[in-house]
């Protein structure tokens, strides 16, 4: 046999991985972010400990309410689970169900900044009220933080749901659809801690 | 062998862009102002990054004239605007000179380095690069409108909230360059470079990296809360003690954290000596990295009556950070000796040997700093001086370094070579400006109170800084000229025997990095690796 059909006997090269340049760096990323509320929680934390050590009231009486904040923490657990629904749904190639439940991680995501915003003006806590205490210029810097972070988990599912709809991502691609869902279980975890710092710690 | 042939769709590049010439778009204003090629992105930092470093320098020579004689100067017109002036300086040697300048190599040699057609989300580096420079020149603009870190009665809150936006600003820029460097790394290399065989220049970004998205995050933290203070609480605000930690042990080794790679790896090549121990040089500056992370050391953490730079933590920190800069330097000298008759002694060299020396001083200074401060060796100002005496050696080894680096890597990144005499005769005023500049701000820490001798030190830094001033001012000469078009210079391939990829291909490299894609790497050095007979062929075309 010559060297020509030796080759042609040869079984296919395997598949070269694909760099997964998105997720890596929508990992890098959301670890940045993530360091970023820590830095915000840790001034967040000394400050309320120091008022409190030194006599003053950290947050008026009553104006931090758990169920709001309970509200927005059901609402973001809902929306792992259809974040985790799209991801199976792509793996399993099935790209309507991944539809569905992206737009419903997006509907759940407009609920959260809808929830902030309302509970900002149900409050009525003026950012300067007290001059003694920071409480309420922390909480709205850390809340209004959030807010961003999640707009910009919105605009990288929506993104990625626009992909989707025109067919780049499979069961044998799916980066993108990792990278946001990455992104939004970050999302998630920095409003736990805010969960347990704000509310229920108050 | 396997040979990578998928380029990621980030990369830009298809099988008809590899191998032709520069993107004409590229070309002109316009193609400045919308390139995503890395290697114009990273060139455009590094030049920007040099002129600001003239600036800031001879900032900081007028600052330390007023420091010496305030009795009888005003240059700056009253405390405030002395105050304002020195922030600039201070800050500016960071985030306008030292930290764009190595992210700039680091944007235009690491995608080579590790085989990349190009680098990581190209159009996000451009984007870093400009967010950068317009947060750089809101920084500036800032400063003379008034600006500043501290909100008062003499001072417009409205310029000192923009000097806090414009350095977050400037800082997220840079981070966003970072992170495309980072993943250019985790991502982008071929087959067989696994971490272990990574260039030490790109290993010391990766890390560098990590430790800069973190500690910076927690940066542009202080930096919000002390906006919506300012500007929505009707709070006062002294933002430059809570950023202070930025600008002193350990944090300031961070920002030269890629410095020790690019050190390393020109080391190795003049030597013409591979580095025995490499992954005890790679353990070494990922320590380094580690114990340089200093965000946690600052005043809004203080536990109780106590500061965090007295924790002991703190303390063991600083003195353990002197083990992986001795390791590092022991074992770069090391290549002295197997280098020897054979070392080519150049610029860069010489460069890189200072930078290395200046951080080992700066090392050294830190920790006396801490176990002076801890020993109640100096009162809080002249501790200040000292942190100043550490800051100045850490960065300004970054600045040597950096242009040690632009000198080495020119082929690549310009396509040309540069001035090597007189890039010495900068490298050298730098070396000379560091150490007299940061010296007498070293000693002057173990003075109490006594202004005879603090005076004549102070003197003696600010000769130093003007030095500086000129070294920088003769780097930017040397990348000028250098720059020019007017050169018709043939530059070859491997103009100093380097043993990483980014020597195999051309000077200045094609559209895409490497006229073939990258072939198996078999090792950290893979132009010395011996390839087999029957592999020579493709092997040649891959990697020439």
């Amino acid at each position: 046999m010559d060297a020509p059909n030796d080759m042609l006997a040869l079984p296919p090269a395997a598949e070269v991985p694909r760099p997964r340049t998105l997720m890596v760096g929508t990992v890098l990323a959301s670890a940045t972010s993530v360091m970023f509320f820590m830095g915000l929680f840790a001034i967040y934390i000394g400050q309320r400990q120091q008022t409190r050590a030194a006599g003053i009231e950290w947050f008026p009486e009553g104006a931090i309410r758990l169920p709001p904040g309970g509200m927005m923490m059901m609402t973001l657990v809902l929306s792992l689970g259809t974040m985790a629904w799209v991801q199976q749904a792509i793996r399993n190639d099935d790209r309507r169900s991944s539809l569905i439940a992206l737009a419903i991680t997006m509907i759940l995501g407009g609920s959260i900044i809808n929830q902030t915003v309302f509970y900002w003006k149900d409050m009525g806590l003026g950012i300067s009220d007290n001059p003694a205490s920071d409480a309420a210029m922390l909480m709205y810097t850390i809340t209004g933080a959030h807010m961003l972070m999640t707009i910009v988990g919105l605009i990288f599912i929506f993104l990625m749901t626009v992909r989707t709809l025109f067919g780049q991502y499979n069961s044998r691609q799916a980066d993108g659809i990792d990278a946001a869902a990455f992104f939004w279980y970050s999302v998630v975890a920095v409003y736990s801690v805010i969960w347990i710092a704000i509310y229920i710690t108050k | 062998m396997t040979t990578i042939t998928e380029s990621p769709p980030e990369a830009g590049t298809s099988a008809a862009a590899i191998g032709s010439t520069v993107n004409p778009l590229d070309r002109g204003v316009t193609g400045m102002l919308t390139t995503t090629d890395h290697r114009r992105i990273g060139s455009m930092y590094a030049g920007m990054a040099i002129a600001f470093g003239v600036a800031v320098m001879v900032l900081a020579a007028v600052v330390g004239l007023e420091t010496i004689d305030s009795g009888s100067l005003d240059i700056f017109q009253g405390a405030t605007g002395f105050a304002q002036t020195q922030a600039l300086s201070l800050t500016g040697l960071a985030v306008l000179v030292v930290m764009p300048l190595l992210v700039g190599i680091g944007t235009a040699v690491v995608p080579l380095q590790v085989g990349s057609p190009s680098i990581a989300f190209p159009r996000a580096s451009a984007a870093g690069f400009w967010t950068w420079l317009v947060g750089a020149g809101a920084y500036v603009g800032s400063f003379i409108v008034d600006g500043g870190f501290a909100s008062g009665v003499n001072v417009d809150n409205r310029a000192v909230a923009l000097t806090i936006a414009a350095l977050g600003v400037t800082i997220a820029g840079l981070l966003l360059s970072m992170l495309c460097i980072a993943t250019t790394v985790l991502t982008l290399r071929p087959a067989g470079m696994t971490l272990r065989r990574v260039p030490a220049t790109s290993w010391s970004f990766l890390v560098a990296s990590v430790v800069w998205m973190f500690s910076m995050a927690i940066l542009l933290a202080d930096l919000v809360i002390s906006y919506v203070a300012l500007q929505h609480a009707d709070r006062e605000v002294e933002v430059l003690s809570s950023i202070a930690w930025m600008l002193s042990g350990p944090q300031v080794f961070a920002f030269v954290i890629p410095a020790i790679g690019m050190i390393a790896d020109i080391i190795q090549v003049s030597t013409q000596a591979k580095q025995k121990a490499y992954d005890v040089l790679l353990g070494g500056i990922a320590l380094f990295g580690f114990l340089s992370f200093g965000a946690f050391a600052q005043s809004a953490y203080d536990l109780g009556t106590r500061d965090v730079t007295d924790e002991l933590v703190y303390i063991l920190m600083a003195l353990a950070l002197v083990l992986p800069a001795f390791a590092i330097f022991g074992g770069l000298a090391d290549n002295l000796r197997l280098g020897g008759k054979g070392t080519t002694v150049n610029a860069t060299l010489f460069g890189a040997f200072a930078a290395l020396g200046m951080l080992l001083a700066g090392v050294g200074a830190n920790a006396l700093r801490v176990i002076g401060h801890w020993g109640e060796l100096g009162d809080w100002n002249q501790t200040r001086i000292m942190d100043q005496g550490v800051m100045n050696y850490a960065l300004l080894a970054g600045l040597i370094a950096g242009v040690a680096g632009l000198i080495f890597w020119a082929p690549k990144i310009f396509g040309r070579r540069l001035n090597d005499k007189l890039g010495g005769l900068g490298l050298l005023a730098l070396l000379g400006g560091t150490v007299v500049l940061s010296l007498p701000q070293v000693i002057a820490g173990f003075f109490e109170n006594d202004a005879d001798v603090t005076d004549t030190l102070s003197l003696i830094s600010m000769i130093g800084a003007f030095l500086v001033a000129a070294g920088a001012l003769v780097a930017l000469l040397v990348l000028a000229i250098g720059v020019l078009p007017r050169s018709t210079e043939v530059v070859p391939d491997n103009p100093v025997d380097g043993f990483t990829l980014e020597w195999a291909t051309s000077s200045p490299p094609p559209r895409g990095n490497f006229a073939a894609p990258v072939s198996h790497v078999l090792s950290a050095t893979p132009l010395l690796d011996e390839v087999p007979e029957s592999d020579s062929s493709s092997s040649s075309e891959g990697e020439a």
